[in-house]
């Protein structure tokens, strides 16, 4: 597993970024390094989970606001600021899926397709590609949440703990239980 | 968010195009504009006015007498009727329904704006030199007042009692944590909501429960509060219970739970 090396960061860069918030709770005008430096990535969380580039792009946009209004809340607690980021664009995300702005999308390539059915100890075909499609649709939206991170978008169990709001072991247990779901279907 | 779509293959986004959609000024003016319209007096001034002037109208309306309105209706229609040479008996005749009083002054007005004319035909007046200058602008407004002299009689209401779920007067919008937790959801003095629905987020993600009462519990405050963040709550299938013992269903509200 890959690791993101805009999430896991060294401690000085981790110090710099602290600087940048510091000067933006007096002046959101300093926020500009860190928008430059999480919106591709915020981004790209976003129009993951739906299927509208440019609803994408707005929703991206209202959490970039939303986190400069709240910026005076926020308290570093040892954990990266785009953790913090995250949870303010999971609130956006679920917000335009109940304001139905955007439909709730999972987008895979064939390649994640055949290592999910790997993962699952089946043999890897066209059929069962298709199939595994349909599984998917069918689970509940927490445990296609933690699939979609661990294995479609290869974050680690601790990244996704810290995006959850988890222990980094309980991260382990749910996707693994996720996994476990989604093979039940998937035999069943 | 029930129904899931399954895209395989999508064509990928790159850097380069997510990069040339940045737009942090956009972002800060639109952070600038949400709190310059919170923090202005303007906007709760105008709000107010809004508001204070629709009380108004609502209230003038429901008071009117429905003989003052005819009254005024019938005034508009002698004055126009001035313009409605052929057809003054008839304006006329369509009031006498009204009370005697009102009877006798419409015809005395109506004898009076109508100078006698002599005509070969009683129904089209002949016109001197000076009005036929004029003609046009009486034929132009000649067609307006038929329709206005339709009279309006507006039916006497009852009084509407609101059926509107609000928690401390807020229905939609925002509402500090601390009064959302601290007042209970209130439709009117006759109706007792009895339980509801709330869907809200947490730090582990987003919960829907139901409650009964019509109070938001503690422990859900408190999960709230440790959220952090603004956020949207929404309060469904609220149900109440009208001092009849009758079961009633109210709409939806959606609130923004605001930290301050």
């Amino acid at each position: 597993m890959s690791i993101n090396p805009l999430y896991h960061q060294t401690n000085d860069r981790m110090q710099e970024e602290l600087g940048w918030i510091q000067a933006a709770k007096k002046d959101p005008e300093y926020f500009a390094p860190l928008y430059k430096k999480y919106h591709e990535q915020i981004f790209r969380y976003i129009y993951q989970r739906m299927d509208d580039e440019e609803t994408a792009f707005d929703v991206t946009s209202m959490v970039f606001m939303k986190a400069i209004k709240n910026l005076h809340k926020y308290e570093y607690r040892g954990v990266p600021f785009s953790s913090w980021l995250y949870r303010i664009a999971k609130s956006e995300l679920y917000q335009s899926f109940r304001d139905q702005k955007a439909q709730r999308t999972v987008n895979i390539e064939t390649v994640q397709v055949v290592q999910v059915i790997d993962e699952i100890d089946q043999e890897e075909n066209e059929m069962n590609r298709e199939r595994l499609i349909k599984c998917i649709a069918q689970l509940k939206e927490d445990d296609i949440q933690l699939i979609e991170m661990r294995f479609f978008e290869k974050r680690s169990y601790k990244e996704i703990g810290e995006i959850l709001e988890i222990s980094e072991n309980n991260a382990k247990v749910k996707s693994f239980r996720a996994l476990e779901k989604l093979k039940k279907i998937f035999i069943n | 968010m029930n129904k899931i779509k399954v895209n395989l293959d999508r064509k990928p986004l790159s850097s380069d195009y997510i990069e040339s959609k940045q737009d942090f000024k956009h972002v800060t003016n639109q952070v600038h504009a949400s709190t310059a319209i919170l923090k202005s007096t303007w906007f709760y001034g105008s709000i107010g006015l809004a508001s204070l002037a629709t009380i108004v109208t609502l209230s003038v309306k429901t008071t009117q007498n429905p003989l003052n309105e005819d009254t005024s209706t019938l005034k508009t229609n002698i004055t126009t009727a001035s313009f409605l040479a052929p057809t003054p008996h008839k304006t006329i005749q369509q009031k006498e329904t009204k009370s005697s009083s009102l009877k006798n002054q419409t015809t005395v007005e109506a004898k009076a704006t109508i100078p006698p004319t002599k005509s070969s035909n009683p129904l089209v007046p002949k016109k001197s030199e000076k009005e036929q200058a004029h003609e046009v602008v009486p034929d132009v407004v000649v067609e307006k007042p038929i329709v206005k002299s339709q009279p309006v009689i507006t039916p006497k209401r009852e009084p509407i009692k609101s059926y509107i779920p609000k928690i401390n007067g807020v229905y939609n919008g925002e509402i500090p944590i601390q009064q959302l937790c601290g007042s209970g959801i209130e439709v009117n003095s006759d109706v007792e909501v009895t339980s509801f629905t709330l869907n809200y987020s947490t730090n582990r993600g987003d919960k829907a429960i139901r409650i009964q009462g019509n109070t938001v519990p503690m422990d859900v405050c408190r999960e709230m509060y440790a959220y952090g963040i603004d956020q949207m709550i929404f309060i469904m299938d609220i149900v109440g219970e009208n001092s009849e013992g009758e079961l009633l269903r109210f709409v939806p509200m959606n609130l923004t739970a605001v930290m301050n």
